[in-house]
């Protein structure tokens, strides 16, 4: 019933806005477009065991290989009317699972009320960060790509299905913009992990002020967890039925752990943005808040500092995911305080797995970039990057392990990448 | 340099706020509520260079990486392109803003911003 009354309210709101745009509808205004973007990227991997991925919804390698920076966009605009226009994007690039909801990044329409009212309905992006809605965009900025201690687990929830109400006004010194946004997304990785969660009931606010050469950003994101799912989900919710009773607090307090029942997630983010003659400064900061064990909660930051000489722009920055919370699926000191050692060992025998699979889903590391960007002609840009990263004894990092599950390359990774974007 | 909109079109002067404003991608109409469809020179032109720099301070390069990231994150399309001085002029309809070369002024252009 609230599925059917959720499609009944996109429906009537789509409409809505159809109704709205056609009403203005005049031939001059019609018009379609096609953009695109692209990024032929050739990357190194020095870790046999973390592969490298540019987002947790990714594969991943290592050694050389054209996949993980390899991107191709491509943008329809529609205008129906002075008022009215649609966006469809998709993203073809190195995804884990081949479900097209993994490769469709925006599909909305747009009704502009006034000069400062607009709404938006379809999918688009959460805009949780800076660069959430240009993260693929190689060409827009100087990276190599987005960092990816604060931007791939953002792949997880970067869009989302809902509706968005945006205001904007001239303030004396440049220019706010304010939106607040309802929907729902899902990560979906059927194919390879079978992992899968819905992120329900999101709302978002975010507040942006901007000025031609600084741009201020603060958003807040919160959703409900449902329908976690990934390989053995069923035994863990049968759990309770096969273990004697003084187990069975225990067991619930694992299985609420793990399958984040009732949970809710918030993500609070604010950067900027600070161009000075030929320097500019980037900066974020976000932090993650759950009590989930496979997504504890987490910090995220980067600094990265550019100067330009003619058409070189080198920059160097630092980035980092923080976890904020010990790995814990149960409370392990009042276990062992209330239960005899064969029991605690029985209990021992559940856990662990569990508590292993929580530690490869969390993620600790920093990372120490250098490069450069070379706007060799119109519209293209060749980039040499370097990423150092060091990952925190325990964890994969976002990195995906490789198949055998062994570790024995150590906590270090190189990532050299030579790249050519461009848009068209 | 100057902005200019046709002659039928109401606005009769803008703050360089206003400017930047519409051809920033911030705003799609003109500080009275008309909608504003800004025209480019083309790329790699030298009015163009000189525009943005004048404006903003910025190199077109840092300009079409700006356009990108507006593009792509479908928050705005970027000015109308041209692909020549006398296709800026023949653009120019009531809803249009240019900048050109004050020289290059026509009798059925206003010019609303001196840069």
């Amino acid at each position: 019933m609230f599925i059917i009354s959720k499609r009944l309210t996109a429906f009537i709101a789509l409409s809505t806005l159809f109704q709205l745009g056609f009403s203005n509808l005049a031939h001059a205004d019609v018009g379609i477009t096609f953009n695109g973007f692209a990024n032929l990227g050739l990357t190194y991997s020095s870790n046999d065991d973390l592969l490298f991925r540019r987002s947790i919804l990714n594969d991943g390698h290592s050694g050389f290989s054209v996949k993980p920076d390899s991107i191709l966009g491509l943008q329809t605009s529609l205008r129906f009317s002075k008022n009215l226009d649609a966006v469809g994007q998709v993203i073809l690039q190195d995804r884990q699972s081949s479900a097209f909801t993994n490769f469709l990044e925006l599909a909305f329409f747009r009704y502009q009320f006034n000069r400062h009212w607009l709404v938006k309905a379809g999918r688009f992006s959460t805009n949780a960060y800076l660069f959430t809605d240009s993260r693929h965009v190689s060409y827009s900025f100087n990276w190599a790509r987005a960092p990816i201690d604060m931007y791939s687990p953002a792949g997880a929830v970067g869009t989302l299905n809902g509706i968005q109400v945006e205001y904007v006004t001239s303030i004396d010194w440049g220019t706010l913009k304010v939106s607040g946004a309802l929907g729902e997304t899902k990560f979906s990785d059927p194919e390879v992990t079978r992992f899968e969660v819905d992120y329900n009931n999101m709302q978002i606010f975010s507040a942006e002020l901007s000025r031609f050469n600084w741009r201020v950003q603060l958003a807040h994101v919160r959703a409900d967890l449902e329908n976690v799912s990934f390989d053995g989900v069923e035994q863990i919710k049968q759990l309770d039925n096969f273990v004697p009773p003084v187990l069975t607090p225990f067991i619930n307090e694992l299985q609420a752990n793990i399958l984040g029942t009732g949970q809710t997630i918030s993500f609070t983010s604010i950067g900027g943005t600070y161009s000075t003659g030929d320097y500019e400064l980037v900066a974020e900061h976000g932090f993650y808040q759950s009590d989930w064990s496979l997504g504890l909660a987490s910090a995220f930051s980067y600094i990265s500092l550019a100067k330009t000489f003619a058409n070189l722009t080198g920059f160097i920055t630092y980035s980092e995911v923080d976890r904020r919370k010990a790995i814990q699926v149960i409370d392990e000191a009042a276990a062992e305080q209330a239960l005899p050692a064969p029991l605690l060992a029985q209990l021992g025998l559940i856990t662990d797995p569990l508590r292993q699979k929580a530690s490869l889903n969390s993620a600790d590391q920093q990372s120490f970039i250098a490069g450069v960007r070379w706007d060799l002609a119109v519209k293209w840009a060749a980039k040499i990057q370097l990423n150092h990263v060091r990952v925190t004894d325990g964890s994969i990092g976002l990195f995906l392990l490789e198949g055998s599950g062994s570790r024995s390359a150590g906590n270090h990774v190189n990532i050299l990448n030579l790249s050519l974007s461009t848009t068209f | 340099m100057v902005l200019v909109v046709h002659q039928q079109n109401s606005v009769s002067e803008l703050a360089k706020k206003d400017v930047i404003d519409i051809y920033m991608g911030r705003y799609k109409t003109f500080p009275n509520g008309e909608p504003a469809e800004p025209i480019d020179f083309p790329l790699n032109s030298i009015e163009r260079a000189t525009f943005y720099l004048q404006l903003v301070g910025k190199s077109e390069q840092k300009i079409n990486a700006y356009w990108s990231r507006l593009l792509f994150s479908g928050r705005a399309s970027p000015p109308q392109k041209t692909s020549s001085k006398l296709e800026v002029i023949q653009k120019l309809n009531r809803d249009s803003i240019a900048y050109m070369h004050v020289r290059d002024v026509t009798k059925e252009m206003k010019i609303v911003y001196h840069l």
